[in-house]
């Protein structure tokens, strides 16, 4: 179980992150969106005890962070993949992180097996490693204390669609036998077929949060015109809740014959009118952080 | 990296995460966390390499105490003086390591991840230095003794008296410097920053205060160069004690102190 209530970080007048809470909950995976620079690593590290709110809070199974006892054996964190020892081995990376941690060096082993680094990639170096070796060094960190809650900020930068797709798996079946999952992303084809849970952040403000499969069927129907103002008009006159969105297409929240009759009311030519699907959520994603990132 | 394999090597591991009371610990021991800061200022090639630097400063400054100048001067004392005083230029930077590389490797982020107290790992990492610096100085006093006994002159019976002295003083200088440096890196927490700092801020410092008449008087309570002097000279008094206490309140306590403070409020990225 997850907490975040209201998080906000200033850095003197600019807001990094501003009002931001959801809750994650045992069973469930929740996937954090939103473009580079948003304020999803400045939460995960507020999260994990790391950065100091300016205001607000957060707890994991029940407690701040950094009241956690053995934080290790409970939350598996992976907050950055590249932040390792470049000097130090793989199998010597886990080593010191199973010592800290107080679970058996022989764990180690399995954890190696598990996140797919053989024995000679083991023995190797982790500034000879690839960014998606890095990434899955880095799960294996966090899964090395067997805990209940997993953190990971970006865990799918560098890992080709194989490994996408392992992680995704993965993830599932942590999720499955009631563990809590959060995992942050700029991408949303990333966490969209595995997240149970949307949070999509811009600027440092919740934009949209709900259920995936409520999101998917709630995007609202997509139209186009000759006239944009005149649609406008015709879609306000129906009180019909729409936005325009920075391609000039409109997005509306009614079923598509009503946005029909309203152009038809308006004598409005329609040149597109499309139902919500699968490729909505990420047209809604791009709609709702694309501008705010151009703006900012 | 197949499904199999996920479920294979998850066997042994408890299929559903266990209640929060069966897996209640007490937090990694200290003693835990101490031998964890050890193994990582030598597990890595840099480490390895400085602390063998040490070590060959050491043996190599064994052969020039044996064999270059006056054979008058071939004492323990004065061996000691020598292996311990170049020994001590190279350690603090494997203590510096072992404080900065957290934040310019930035490990520092699973660090405290894993231990979220601070102070506890700081305080570990205090601790491993300070073994290191004992090992180093009796690594010394190990090398000065061979020195003394091979050089060919008898050492007079007074003179082996006197291996009480020269084994706190070398302790006591090998921590000094130890500390300090671990001090600066603490305080600068960017490895080339705090290793410059440890250089040459004391020797500045030392040149400050032999250019300005008005400091002479203060030098010896300040300087950690002739403190460091003093103790490997052999001839302390409850006054040179008294001025290495000084010493030690502000280029190791204070600095300390002042890291601390500053890393309780710091961000870690």
């Amino acid at each position: 179980m997850i907490v975040i209530d209201r998080l906000t970080k200033r850095y003197g007048a600019a807001a990094a992150v501003s009002d931001v809470s959801f809750t994650c909950r045992p069973g469930t995976v929740t996937g954090f969106l939103g473009p580079n620079g948003a304020g999803k690593s400045t939460t995960l590290r507020m999260l994990c005890g790391l950065a100091a709110p300016t205001s607000g809070t957060a707890s994991v199974l029940g407690v701040p962070f950094r009241d956690l006892d053995q934080p290790g054996r409970r939350v598996g964190v992976l907050l950055d993949a590249s932040a390792q020892h470049p000097g130090r081995t793989g199998r010597e990376t886990l080593t010191l992180a199973a010592d800290t941690i107080g679970v058996e060096r022989r764990e180690v082993e399995g954890i190696l097996t598990l996140v797919g680094l053989d024995a000679a990639a083991a023995r190797r170096r982790v500034g000879r490693y690839s960014l998606g070796m890095r990434q899955r060094l880095g799960i294996g960190m966090a899964l090395l204390g067997d805990p209940q809650v997993l953190i990971l900020d970006e865990p799918a930068n560098g890992l080709d669609p194989a490994g996408i797709h392992w992680m995704r798996e993965l993830l599932r079946r942590f999720a499955d036998r009631g563990g809590t999952v959060l995992l942050s992303s700029h991408l949303l084809g990333e966490v969209q077929a595995v997240a149970d849970q949307l949070v999509i952040i811009a600027g440092g403000r919740i934009a949209v949060r709900g259920g995936t499969a409520d999101l998917l069927s709630t995007t609202g129907v997509q139209a186009r015109a000759t006239d944009a103002e005149a649609l406008t008009r015709a879609l306000t006159a129906a009180g019909l809740r729409h936005r325009r969105r920075g391609d000039g297409r409109f997005v509306v929240d009614a079923p598509a014959e009503s946005v029909a009759r309203a152009a038809l009311a308006h004598r409005v030519v329609l040149l597109e009118l499309r139902e919500p699907d699968a490729a909505g959520l990420e047209e809604l994603f791009l709609s709702l952080t694309s501008p705010a990132e151009r703006v900012a | 990296m197949s499904e199999k394999i996920l479920f294979t090597s998850e066997a042994g591991r408890s299929t559903v995460p266990a209640p929060a009371l069966a897996r209640r610990r007490t937090s990694a021991g200290f003693g835990r966390l101490v031998r964890i800061e050890l193994r990582k200022s030598v597990d890595t090639r840099a480490g390895r390499w400085l602390l063998a630097g040490v070590a060959i400063i050491g043996v190599a400054m064994t052969f020039v105490a044996m064999f270059t100048g006056d054979p008058d001067d071939h004492t323990f004392p004065r061996s000691a003086s020598s292996i311990q005083g170049a020994m001590a230029v190279l350690l603090p930077i494997v203590s510096i390591l072992l404080v900065t590389s957290e934040w310019s490797q930035r490990t520092a982020l699973q660090t405290f991840v894993l231990t979220p107290r601070r102070g506890r790992v700081i305080a570990a990492k205090l601790a491993a230095g300070a073994a290191l610096a004992v090992a180093v100085a009796v690594l010394g006093i190990v090398l000065s003794a061979l020195a003394t006994q091979l050089a060919g002159t008898h050492p007079t019976v007074g003179e082996w008296r006197q291996a009480g002295v020269v084994l706190v003083a070398s302790v006591s200088v090998q921590l000094l410097s130890q500390l300090s440096g671990m001090g600066f890196g603490l305080l600068l927490l960017h490895s080339p920053a705090a290793i410059v700092a440890n250089f040459v801020i004391p020797i500045a410092w030392a040149a400050l205060g032999g250019g300005i008449a008005a400091l002479h008087g203060v030098q010896p309570w300040l300087d950690p160069a002739k403190a460091t002097e003093n103790l490997l000279g052999g001839h302390m008094n409850a006054h040179r004690w008294a001025q290495v206490g000084v010493v030690v309140l502000v280029w190791v306590v204070a600095l300390i102190a002042a890291g601390l403070i500053r890393l309780r409020r710091k961000d870690i990225s």
